[in-house]
């Protein structure tokens, strides 16, 4: 019996070294970045007239951001603020491949002070649903989960800081299903007439138990 | 999926049907599990759901339906946005008769493949799925509508083989019906059992599994799966269960994505009611790269002491402690410490055991 304890205790320690061994050996990625939003580096994929710093984007254009969410099926929250002009968009794309398709779409437009949501994914985009006691007028802070590894994926979106499904202003297991799911593991933003000054990707807000 | 109202209905139905049956000598063995667990944060800025809840209430009949066939049914109440709806979890024909060596399983029912996935959550050694179960198969299991078909192979040593083949029109979590399938999912397993010194045992699978979804995505699983155990006087002195597996998902149109994940799970017995053991689980993506195509390190790591008090086999309580770290080249480490606790019973009758 005693060597049976050895062995339960010895074979965790080499699965952990060698499957620790299966990934390690990189540093910091190659290839260059056109700048960063906060720590998040990311490639302009359309210049349009996109204004560039550190501290933000602003105007129309689309950045692909360089790392990549954790793998197709990941379910993770994007911290959003920005402004809209009226009649002005922010896109998150998420897990869509380089060039920013394939991925699941959420469009935010300002129509006066009234924001509204379109849904969309496999290359369909739904209907914009209005968001309820969201101020487009002024600044915006939006956070969206997208569980990709729900099929089709779920897609919550809260514009306060308390999070819970009965929270969100947008739910699409209720106001409307995501049309499929993302078939990559990048992310960006689309802005058309907009300044956005955060983009903060993080662990979902929501959690099925 | 079924409304509250629609499952309340026939959640009074199977029960009430099945207390008149059960004293009409036809061998209905009734019985309910009940599992309750909780996650709690340990720092401010850990994740969990800092709730204890029943997580599945099961209600499972078991019968002969003639000379040549069982059958199965379980009704589960899972919580969805805060209250327990029941759904049929397990429904199925099965004969051990119709042909020799064989067993049959024709209906719905947790896919036959790995460790964790045969078994019911209550029944497992630890309180959360360790991570390549969740993402593999979810968090509670595979669960699909077909047909499995297990030959228990006339060699001077065990070894069974299975194969199955189910609808496939959903595969995890889902939230429609989905669609017909390009291929549906089909699997098969190996498995053979070895006697171990000191009245020990081992059980040890080889499985496969794979589906094509209507849009064309593709997925195939390719897993090992052990359980050795030392029992002495009906007590579990040691547990050793470990399962490691790699997934290639081929989307319609993406790169490739290559997985693999492990847990091993040591348990010993400190007396005849408790048992401590460790789980120790790692995940990570082969194939993840950045925009400008170079390999992204990655993993996922937990380390999960856990102590658990079983008063008879009929009652549980755990008490675990689940430290990760979630690494990626070029982002901060992402810690977390969480406390679990969990409270398993199981009333009425008890069901045969598997290994």
């Amino acid at each position: 019996m005693q060597a049976f304890h050895t062995f339960a205790c010895v074979f965790p320690l080499l699965l952990t070294f060698g499957a620790a061994a299966c990934s390690a050996g990189n540093g910091e990625t190659a290839g260059t970045a056109d700048g960063r939003l906060g720590t998040n580096a990311y490639v302009v994929a359309d210049a349009g007239d996109l204004q560039r710093a550190d501290t933000h984007l602003k105007g129309s254009g689309a950045v692909a951001f360089k790392q990549p969410l954790g793998e197709l099926g990941s379910k993770k929250s994007y911290d959003l603020a920005f402004t809209l002009d009226d009649g002005g968009s922010v896109t998150l794309i998420t897990q869509a491949d380089q060039k920013l398709e394939n991925g699941v779409v959420l469009v935010f437009t300002r129509v006066g002070a009234g924001l509204s949501v379109a849904l969309g994914a496999a290359g369909q985009i739904g209907e914009a649903k209005p968001l309820d006691g969201v101020d487009a007028a002024s600044a915006l802070r939006i956070v969206v989960d997208v569980h990709n590894d729900e099929s089709p994926a779920h897609v919550l979106v809260w514009a306060d800081a308390e999070f819970g499904e009965e929270k969100a202003v947008f739910n699409s297991e209720e106001d409307g299903p995501t049309p499929g799911q993302g078939t990559g593991t990048f992310w960006g933003l689309r802005l058309a007439k907009a300044q956005v000054t955060t983009a903060v990707l993080g662990d979902p807000k929501f959690v099925e138990q | 999926m079924m409304t509250r109202a629609r499952a309340a209905g026939v959640f009074s139905a199977i029960f009430l049907s099945s207390s008149a049956l059960s004293d009409d000598g036809s061998g209905l063995k009734i019985s309910a599990a009940v599992d309750s667990a909780g996650a709690f944060r340990l720092g401010k800025d850990d994740r969990a759901t800092d709730r204890f809840d029943i997580r599945e209430a099961e209600l499972i009949l078991v019968a002969p339906v003639d000379q040549t066939f069982d059958g199965v049914l379980s009704a589960a109440a899972h919580r969805e946005a805060g209250v327990s709806v029941f759904e049929v979890h397990e429904a199925y024909l099965g004969s051990s008769k119709l042909i020799p060596r064989s067993q049959i399983r024709l209906g719905q029912f947790f896919l036959g493949v790995g460790r964790l996935n045969r078994f019911h959550r209550h029944e497992w050694p630890f309180i959360f799925a360790p991570k390549v179960q969740q993402e593999f198969f979810g968090a509670e299991g595979a669960l699909d509508s077909g047909l499995e078909y297990s030959f228990l192979t006339p060699l001077p040593f065990f070894l069974e083989v299975s194969a199955g083949v189910t609808n496939g029109w959903t595969y995890g979590h889902a939230h429609d019906e989905g669609e017909k399938p390009r291929k549906p999912t089909h699997y098969g397993r190996a498995v053979t059992y070895a006697s171990l010194p000191g009245s020990g045992g081992a059980q040890l699978g080889m499985n496969y599994m794979s589906r094509i979804a209507a849009s064309g995505d593709r997925m195939t699983l390719g897993g090992l799966d052990l359980a050795a155990k030392w029992r002495h006087g009906g007590v579990l002195d040691l547990l050793l269960q470990g399962e490691v597996w790699q997934r290639t998902k081929t989307p319609r149109n993406g790169a490739v994505e290559r997985s693999l994940g492990a847990y091993f799970f040591p348990q010993s017995a400190l007396t005849s009611q408790f048992q401590f053991g460790i789980l120790l689980d790692y995940y990570t993506v082969l194939t993840l790269k950045d925009l400008a195509g170079a390999k992204v390190s990655n993993s996922e790591q937990h380390v999960v002491p856990t102590l658990t008090y079983r008063a008879s086999e009929f009652s549980t309580l755990r008490l675990a402690y689940d430290s990760s770290v979630a690494k990626q080249t070029a982002q901060a480490d992402m810690k977390n410490q969480i406390a679990e606790v969990q409270a398993t019973f199981m009333i009425g009758a008890h069901p045969a055991h598997d290994f």
